[in-house]
């Protein structure tokens, strides 16, 4: 137990999405006694079942809408699942994009408070960092600014420095090391094999098969809604390769 | 799990809501007054300059039969200030932060939470201003009894305007509707809300539209506290009203809570 990070069992989860209902709809359902159906299930995922140990770094393929960000938000504990449980041991930092914890108005000080506090870490951690991220960031020069008036690489390495420098546990990426120029892209990824080498457990979902082979020794395909093959790397990517060049 | 490692988890918890709660009240507070000049004097200026109208309008048009009508109206548009911003910027709280929901599982009822205590910090600076007055006006006011009702009336106001904010902000995300709802509501409410009238200027059958106005009771409460007039009574009375809202807040907020992320 005490060597698992996050578990699975068992989860389904289906939306129940409020349907676009007019005051035409209720007259019409009312005059004709007809029920009027107010919502409708949509099915994101069907019965998974996994278990990630602490240290492991775990990828997520799939094609989109195959249920890999609905996975993320079960791990995160922002989704409560429908069926199933969800163990989750461990702080979780979730990269966050503009908007999310991020404010526009406030400058990099001020960000990498408001997003590690919301993170889970305690302000007095965060104030002795503070530093060190605006270093990691490379932001030195702008950091008494609004972020707004930041550039999308500049952000996006503001927030990569946030969750990585303030000592995370269980890391969810989702699609960011896109961003940022090519000399930031590689320190990104020399931390992140660095974080393996300390044993922090990472769950990377990306489009980028590079990415997935550089830093994941395992990989989880997610095919329509379910658990397609979950394996090794080279073994899961191959197999995904082929059947994605078939298609 | 032992009894001691149970506590300082439950520990960590509460200082990490009241962190939370800390750097989203900063934000509110820097977003609210980016590139004014003025800053938080508005908020100060807004309802006095609400209560210069309601002066001009009552006393000077329509010679409404109140002594000291000035003493008369400020407390009530100050706490009606709140009570109403608290509405309107409670009712878009959760659709406003849908990013941060979405991503991070923070307890969402902190969002209203501060909202409302962002209000209730620009009510407390109104206050010397309130006690000025009424200094000035020769009402005394006794330090002891005034604190202690103070701080009571403070506390329900709170909780009143908080479960209000959630209640809408939690509806408003699931239909829309209630944004406009609330706007209706407000303007309809300032009129059977006597702020600028007496419930002694009112007519019988009016008068039981205004008494069940839970707010009604919170504006004669404030009225008394600074007109030295404060009953138990009357606090019983608000107390009550604050936790039936709070309970159907707290139905609401358990039947809606976890489908918020997913439906923003």
């Amino acid at each position: 137990m005490e060597n698992i990070a996050i578990s699975l069992e068992n989860v389904s989860k289906t939306y129940t999405i409020l349907d676009k209902i007019s005051y035409k709809d209720l007259l019409f359902s009312f005059l004709k006694k007809k029920k009027l159906c107010l919502y409708k299930h949509v099915e994101a995922l069907k019965n998974i079942s996994f278990t990630v140990n602490k240290g492991e770094s775990v990828g997520i393929i799939g094609r989109n809408g195959a249920g890999k960000s609905t996975l993320l938000g079960l791990i995160a504990g922002v989704i409560k699942p429908t069926k199933g449980s969800v163990f989750v041991n461990g702080r979780i930092s979730p990269l966050l994009e503009l908007g999310g914890g991020f404010h526009p108005d406030l400058n990099a000080y001020e960000n990498i408070i408001l997003n590690g506090v919301l993170m889970g870490v305690p302000l007095k951690k965060i104030r002795k960092k503070l530093h060190e991220i605006i270093e990691f960031a490379e932001l030195e020069r702008y950091a008494n600014q609004p972020i707004r008036t930041y550039s999308s690489g500049m952000l996006a390495r503001l927030g990569f420095a946030i969750v990585t420098q303030l000592e995370p546990e269980i890391l969810l990426i989702d699609e960011v090391l896109a961003v940022g120029d090519i000399r930031f892209r590689e320190k990104c990824i020399d931390l992140m094999l660095n974080f393996k080498k300390q044993r922090v457990t990472i769950i990377l979902v990306s489009h980028n098969l590079e990415d997935i082979k550089t830093i994941c020794d395992r990989v989880i395909w997610l095919e329509n809604h379910k658990i397609k093959m979950d394996g090794p790397t080279d073994l899961v990517l191959s197999k995904y390769e082929e059947v994605m060049h078939n298609a | 799990m032992n009894a001691r490692k149970v506590s300082s988890l439950f520990q960590k918890k509460i200082n990490w809501y009241i962190e939370i709660f800390l750097v989203l009240l900063y934000k509110e507070w820097v977003v609210k007054y980016k590139r004014t000049i003025l800053g938080f004097i508005w908020s100060l200026l807004y309802p006095l300059l609400l209560a210069g109208v309601f002066y001009i309008a009552f006393k000077s048009a329509f010679k409404i039969p109140i002594k000291n009508y000035s003493l008369f109206l400020l407390p009530g548009v100050f706490v009606w200030q709140w009570f109403s911003n608290t509405l309107y910027t409670g009712v878009w709280s959760f659709i406003e932060t849908a990013a941060l929901i979405k991503k991070l599982p923070i307890p969402k009822w902190i969002i209203p939470l501060t909202k409302t205590t962002l209000d209730l910090i620009h009510f407390l600076l109104a206050v010397p201003i309130l006690i000025f007055f009424f200094l000035f006006q020769g009402y005394p006011i006794y330090l002891f009894n005034f604190t202690v009702g103070f701080l009571a009336l403070l506390l329900l106001q709170l909780l009143f305007n908080f479960s209000l904010a959630l209640i809408f902000g939690l509806l408003n995300v699931f239909f829309r509707d209630i944004e406009r709802l609330v706007n209706i509501l407000l303007n309809f409410l300032i009129f059977i809300t006597p702020i600028f009238y007496s419930l002694k200027n009112v007519e019988e059958p009016l008068v039981n539209i205004i008494l069940l106005n839970p707010l009604t009771y919170f504006v004669i409460a404030w009225r008394h506290l600074f007109l030295g007039e404060l009953s138990f009574k009357e606090v019983i009375i608000i107390s009550i009203i604050t936790i039936t809202f709070l309970g159907i807040a707290n139905f609401i907020y358990k039947l809606f809570a976890n489908k918020i992320p997913e439906n923003l």
